[in-house]
């Protein structure tokens, strides 16, 4: 664990790069929340990130978060305000934008020129598929954890500002990378489009009939996840003289036969905790996946050893940018005091 | 115009998705990508997704096309010493190198970041990696799904209550968020090498950048409830899939100042959650998302892989795109106005373009190409 917040090294890549985020007062929470991660990777990579707007009702752990690292500006004067990239939502730049930022991401959630209506992370995540994919078919379609899909249009939205960073001296006006939660959703799902052809079913979420499924052990939770050519050292981990039936022998076999094979692991896994079978695994060079918390990583050996997590001058735990550059750590700057200057203002 | 990275040369060891997308994105964005296969390792994806039988003999299946597209294409034995000097001459007149090796075999073919800036000073090496190049895991393989798992994803996913869920083979979730940021990293590491002439060697680890993507839940490991469902308190008041009378499902959320709009859209007693179940049950999913949007309200049918296809054009661009011939491939997860992102050729056969690489960039004459062909140090298609 290392400590972050108040000491920061200097000389990062984005240094000198001046950065503002700003949306429209109706923006929605995801469009903020992507632009936020994509200020948040710049911020730890050196720029100088501002984020303007009301003061949230709270600085949890999501606020800490996203805008460890930056500034807050209470107000914000669009004509006026002088930076390299503004990240903004589509409302706002249908408003003017920043006039005299070089760089615009715009974040929406449909593509440009699609019909308003109200929609949700949840609701792109349905439309684009990432639903459907996930979860029990007896049940409903279940989304994943946390804010997945505004933090992957925000991971869209940085790569776009970097390109566009890039292209500054070959292009002769500004540029605007348009970033849209759905064709960011459908790219990460691009394996459920027909690039087989039409005639192929598109994957659906199967549940406990599921190739890689989750299975209980003694102390938790461990996903059986292997490949074809595992299967052998599987049987070996596992040592269960059942996996060595002649109808299991082929993968065409065993996929007639998954709950079989998922019943008979499980109950070895459960004679053993996460942390023997992740050894067994690391050993026979299987990718088994054993369920962690976030609150048991950050003990995790692996964890400690990159110094991964950061604790922060409020006693709080924050991620850093997940690179090393040439071996060195870009940790998260101090959080805001947001709710001190706002009180200060008033 | 030409794209930002136009210039650059890439030379892609990068496989499957987490490695081939990352390049696939620099390429998009003007690169010149080169993909190096050898005669004896090919990505898998030229054999995973095939169902054709032709595919296995160098076809080219479209998992491979859809990830591959906009590269050129050669075929190097690096196993072999004349093979990893050809590699390192291309290294030379390259300014980066993308790899998705199992730990440990990029230093088995002596091609690890010390001997490549040694060929090309101010060379930026890509290593993503399902750890991380150093610490006790470092040797720990995995799949996206893997990642979910160790790195905290899979402990927040699943309905309330209930064991944990992962994304699966179909998905993999964490490789494919790993391909955008692992460009986004490369980019920022060329723009500094274009202002300072300093390399780098980024050492990307998708178990760290799975566990980034749940940040929040490391700030508050005692707030964070481990599985809610598709329920997300205290950001949306209601939020829910519910079946319709078509048996399709259809995602609703409701904000805490939308409640007097979803009191009128969807009358009656009781929680409001059990009648916007008993309402949507009543109608097909179509007319129940057209109903609840009309009256402001988040909602939307869930569609799989074709119904999401429909709306291509209409709420949707980039993110799927057809090559010339009608391939359907991977797209562009952003877009940009001044210099655009574009796909300008389909994916190469294995070693389809040795030895005009070679030559081009390389330098090397027709007779020693011809050489190495014989003596299978390379591989022209």
């Amino acid at each position: 664990m290392i400590r972050s917040g108040s000491d920061r090294p200097g000389n990062r890549p984005l240094d000198g790069i001046r950065i503002v985020e700003a949306h429209s007062p109706d923006a929605p929470l995801d469009l903020r929340l992507a632009g936020a991660l994509a200020g948040r990777i710049a911020a730890d990579l050196g720029a100088a990130v501002s984020f303007s707007g009301p003061p949230p009702s709270r600085r949890d752990g999501l606020f800490a978060f996203l805008n460890a690292g930056k500034r807050w500006i209470p107000a914000l004067r669009p004509d006026r305000s002088a930076a390299d990239v503004a990240i903004v939502d589509d409302r706002l730049f249908a408003q003017g934008g920043l006039a005299k930022a070089d760089v615009t991401a715009v974040l929406s959630t449909f593509a440009a020129g699609a019909p308003a209506m109200p929609a949700s992370a949840f609701t792109v995540m349905a439309l684009g598929g990432l639903l459907d994919i996930v979860g029990d078919p007896e049940r409903e379609p279940l989304r994943l954890g946390g804010h997945q899909m505004a933090y992957a249009a925000g991971l869209a939205a940085y790569t776009g500002i970097a390109a566009a960073l890039c292209g500054r001296g070959k292009r002769t006006s500004a540029e605007v990378v348009r970033v849209n939660m759905l064709d960011t959703a459908i790219w990460l799902n691009w394996k459920s489009a027909p690039v087989a052809g039409a005639g192929e079913p598109p994957p659906t979420r199967s549940g406990r009939a599921a190739e890689w499924q989750v299975l209980r052990c003694a102390d938790g939770y461990v996903v059986l996840v292997y490949q074809e050519g595992d299967w052998a050292a599987l049987k070996s981990l596992v040592g269960d003289p059942r996996l060595e039936a002649a109808h299991l022998e082929t993968r065409p076999g065993r996929l007639m036969h998954l709950r079989e094979i998922a019943a008979i692991i499980e109950a070895a896994f459960m004679r053993h905790t996460r942390a023997e079978i992740r050894a067994r695994a690391l050993e026979k060079r299987l990718p088994l996946g054993p369920i962690w918390s976030p609150r048991e990583l950050d003990r995790d050996e692996q964890t400690l050893a990159r110094a991964f997590l950061c604790r922060m001058d409020e006693g709080m735990t924050l991620p850093r940018l997940p690179v090393l550059w040439s071996g060195r750590a870009f940790p998260p700057g101090a959080i805001p005091a947001v709710a001190i200057e706002a009180e200060a203002l008033s | 115009m030409t794209g930002p990275l136009h210039g650059c040369r890439v030379l892609d060891l990068g496989i499957i998705t987490a490695g081939a997308a990352t390049s696939a994105l620099l390429a998009d964005l003007g690169a010149e990508v080169i993909k190096v296969e050898s005669s004896t390792y090919r990505d898998p994806f030229r054999i995973w997704s095939s169902r054709d039988p032709n595919d296995a003999a160098g076809g080219m299946p479209p998992y491979f096309r859809a990830t591959n597209r906009n590269k050129v294409g050669i075929s190097i034995d690096l196993k072999k010493d004349e093979g990893r000097e050809v590699f390192l001459r291309l290294a030379g007149q390259s300014d980066i190198v993308v790899e998705n090796f199992r730990r440990g075999v990029l230093d088995r073919l002596k091609l690890g970041y010390p001997v490549l800036e040694s060929a090309k000073p101010g060379i930026i090496l890509a290593s993503i990696s399902s750890q991380g190049e150093t610490g006790p895991d470092a040797g720990y393989v995995s799949y996206g799904t893997t990642l979910e798992a160790v790195a905290g994803l899979a402990w927040r996913t699943g309905y309330a209550g209930d064991e944990p869920v992962v994304s699966g083979r179909d998905l993999n979730y964490p490789d494919q968020v790993a391909a955008i940021f692992a460009a986004g990293m490369i980019v920022t590491a060329w723009r500094s090498r274009l202002e300072t002439g300093t390399g780098s060697h980024l050492d990307l680890s998708q178990r760290e950048l799975t566990s980034f993507l749940s940040g929040e839940a490391f700030a508050d490991p005692d707030e964070e409830t481990p599985r809610q469902g598709n329920a997300q308190p205290p950001h949306h008041y209601l939020q829910e899939c519910f079946r319709a009378a078509d048996g399709v499902w259809v995602a609703v959320t409701v904000d805490g100042d939308q409640v007097a709009s979803l009191d009128r859209a969807v009358p009656g007693t009781g929680a409001p959650e059990a009648r916007l179940r008993t309402w949507v049950a009543g109608r097909s999913a179509q007319q129940g998302a057209d109903d609840l949007t009309a009256a402001g309200i988040a909602a939307a049918v869930v569609l799989d892989g074709t119904g999401m296809m429909a709306h291509a054009g209409n709420l949707w661009s980039t993110a799927m795109l057809r090559l010339d011939e009608g391939a359907l491939v991977k797209g562009f997860p952003f877009q940009l106005d001044a210099m655009p992102l574009r796909i300008v050729r389909d994916a190469p056969k294995a070693g389809a373009d040795t030895a005009e690489v070679l030559a081009r960039v390389g330098g090397y004459s027709e007779a020693e190409i011809a050489d190495f062909a014989g003596r299978g140090v390379i591989e022209i298609a």
